[in-house]
């Protein structure tokens, strides 16, 4: 008998991944009643998807312009897309996190930070 | 040894370290939305740079505090901070209604370091037995030990088991990403040089434990939390303390012992315990109307799976739940592998964070009797102000790691997938802990056919091996196994 190389666990794997999809599949079609939608574009989840592209957005940023300015930003951003009106707030938290992480992160733990490539 | 293992724990370091994480992770219990693992994910790139034990004590001063945390909301605002303090509300917040806040969370906190206290004295009695029989354990041992892990936690967590076990295979294959660590073979890579060392496990624990967590959170963003009253003393009296001593015992012991099996976590052995204490009670009429065994029961319990979650993590490797999942990837960043070889290896390690578990859950009962006032600002932070900050930590944990842009993108793409994965009912942790012992399983597999020369006949032959497999096989069989007797049942009575 040979012994099982590098395909044989993938191959185990996707088999048992078929054979659960088709029982879900079946077991969903049988109770009908039980249906329920699973929302994922309505109003709420609107909100959920402009964060993530101001995520993505940031992400750029980080690596244009580096963890101090990029994050200073996306913070006040998302603080007021949250509706934060309060300018206190809106000073202090972002230069408040961002020095503590940087704080941290690079004099304290001497971690590397994203670096922009502009600057 | 027993020197050293002093002078590491009664290090300053180490001691602000257990501090540091103790009063992060009662924040995190605490607050409605944030969770243990999340916590214990998000610090532990904090770690990286620190001393093995220092780092891991950190973490375990979280996760320690977290378990604990979650009493205070589930007592002040009806609403558990975590799953495991689910059960600490039915009790707990009628204290609040009466006006007695401050002896609810008095009692829990005593509750939780008592709990924490005994499953640590029985993590220092057993560990050590346990990982001596272990080193006996060989590949068949080790893979049946993993299947057992996996398909435990795949039936358990979840409403279904079949997207429980959906989400084990998932890890399973994300798992198997990267050169194959016997042959060298690269599997799924598609060419790519940053996926031949297989998925960071950091940025795909962070997305989705944390991220998708922050995205579930930003739908409902601008509901309006309940008002919290200022407490006034947290100290419980003497006659409370009389009362609650013998359920402190006993659902301490009953919350080790449910804690060390794999797959049994916080939020059921305190409803164990809250359901057992019920039953021993002279009055079970009042539970549920704000007594204190009610409140310390489950407090007890929860508190007690953290030492118990650590006996099968330190002895053999296998975490039990998300949580100590996560410490398992901590281990690894520091190049300590969990199992009994730890034992032999790194033996003053080891006894420095039994100790250091110990202290956690001492400067837990000092913080949670006299911080109460802290906590309660804490908890009072606007969820507005505080998700971008998570995402911002999310991001930078990732990146830090590796100093790599790709593992930030390998965190998002996590995040956004367990949070489709949340909303369609699929659980997490599943995924988690068949991710880190999916290499464990395959290797080990593979090894014991090389072993026999192909012979599957090695899985039966071992008797401990073929232990752990039956386990797992009736772990999974379990439900349908039911459904038949049920079934049967039901002809017979009609």
């Amino acid at each position: 008998m040979g012994v099982p190389g590098p395909g044989y666990f993938p191959r185990i794997l996707s088999l048992i991944v078929i054979l659960l999809a088709a029982i879900e599949l079946i077991s969903s079609y049988r109770d009908k009643e039980e249906e329920e939608e699973i929302k994922l574009f309505a109003k709420e989840n609107a909100r959920v998807w402009v964060s993530l592209g101001f995520i993505i957005l940031y992400f750029i940023g980080l690596s244009y312009l580096g963890f101090i300015i990029s994050t200073i930003i996306f913070m006040l951003v998302m603080l007021m897309y949250f509706r934060i009106r309060n300018i206190i707030v809106l000073v202090a938290v972002p230069i408040g996190l961002t020095t503590f992480l940087y704080f941290i992160f690079t004099i304290l733990l001497k971690v590397q930070l994203p670096i922009g490539k502009l600057l | 040894m027993f020197s050293t293992v002093l002078g590491n724990v009664f290090s300053i370091p180490t001691l602000m370290a257990i501090f540091a994480g103790v009063v992060m992770g009662i924040s995190f219990g605490a607050m409605p939305g944030l969770t243990s693992t999340m916590g214990i994910a998000l610090l532990m790139p904090l770690t990286f740079a620190m001393k093995p034990e220092i780092g891991i004590l950190l973490l375990i001063g979280i996760f320690v505090g977290a378990i604990y945390g979650g009493s205070i909301t589930a007592i002040l605002i009806n609403t558990p901070g975590t799953p495991s303090a689910a059960a600490t509300l039915l009790d707990g917040y009628p204290f609040t209604l009466k006006g007695e806040a401050g002896r609810a969370l008095g009692i829990a906190t005593v509750a939780s370091a008592g709990g924490g206290i005994i499953s640590g004295v029985i993590l220092i009695l057993i560990a050590p037995l346990l990982a001596e029989f272990a080193l006996r354990f060989s590949a068949p041992e080790i893979f049946g030990l993993a299947l057992f892990g996996i398909s435990i936690i795949a039936s358990i967590s979840g409403d279904s088991l079949v997207k429980g076990l959906m989400s084990g295979t998932l890890g399973l294959i994300l798992s198997l990403i990267g050169m194959d660590n016997i042959t060298g073979y690269a599997r799924f890579t598609f060419g790519s040089t940053f996926l031949s060392g297989g998925l960071a496990f950091i940025p795909v624990l962070v997305g989705l434990f944390a991220l998708s967590q922050c995205f579930v959170s930003i739908e409902d963003i601008f509901e309006k939390r309940a008002e919290i009253n200022k407490i006034t003393r947290a100290l419980p009296t003497k006659e409370d303390l009389k009362t609650i001593w013998p359920t402190i015992l006993r659902a301490g012991v009953m919350g080790t012992f449910i804690g060390s099996i794999p797959g049994a976590g916080g939020d059921i052995s305190a409803f164990v315990s809250y359901d057992m204490e019920k039953r021993v009670s002279k009055h079970p009429e009042k539970f549920g109307t704000g007594i204190p065994e009610g409140v310390a029961a489950p407090e007890a319990s929860n508190n007690g799976t953290t030492g118990g979650a650590l006996i099968p993590l330190l002895t053999l490797g296998i975490p039990g739940d998300s949580n100590t999942a996560v410490l398992l990837g901590a281990f690894m960043v520091h190049n300590l592998i969990p199992g009994p070889q730890l034992f032999v290896d790194h033996a003053p390690t080891v006894y420095t964070i039994f100790a250091g578990f110990m202290i956690a859950n001492i400067v837990m009962l000092i913080l949670g009797l006299s911080g109460q006032r802290l906590f309660v600002k804490v908890v009072s932070i606007p969820k507005q102000v505080l998700i971008p900050s998570i995402i911002v930590l999310c991001t930078v944990g990732s990146f830090a790691i590796n100093n790599n842009f790709k593992d930030i993108m390998v965190m998002l793409v996590a995040g956004v997938i367990g949070y489709f994965l949340t909303k369609g009912g699929f659980p997490l942790s599943p995924i988690v802990l068949a991710l880190i012992l999916g290499p464990m399983a395959e290797g080990n597999f593979r090894r014991s056919l090389v072993m026999s020369q192909g012979s599957y006949a090695i899985f039966v032959q071992r008797p401990m091996a073929a232990a752990f497999i039956a386990v797992a096989a009736i772990a999974l069989l379990y439900p349908i196994i039911k459904a038949i007797i049920v079934n049967v049942r039901r002809k017979e009575a009609s």
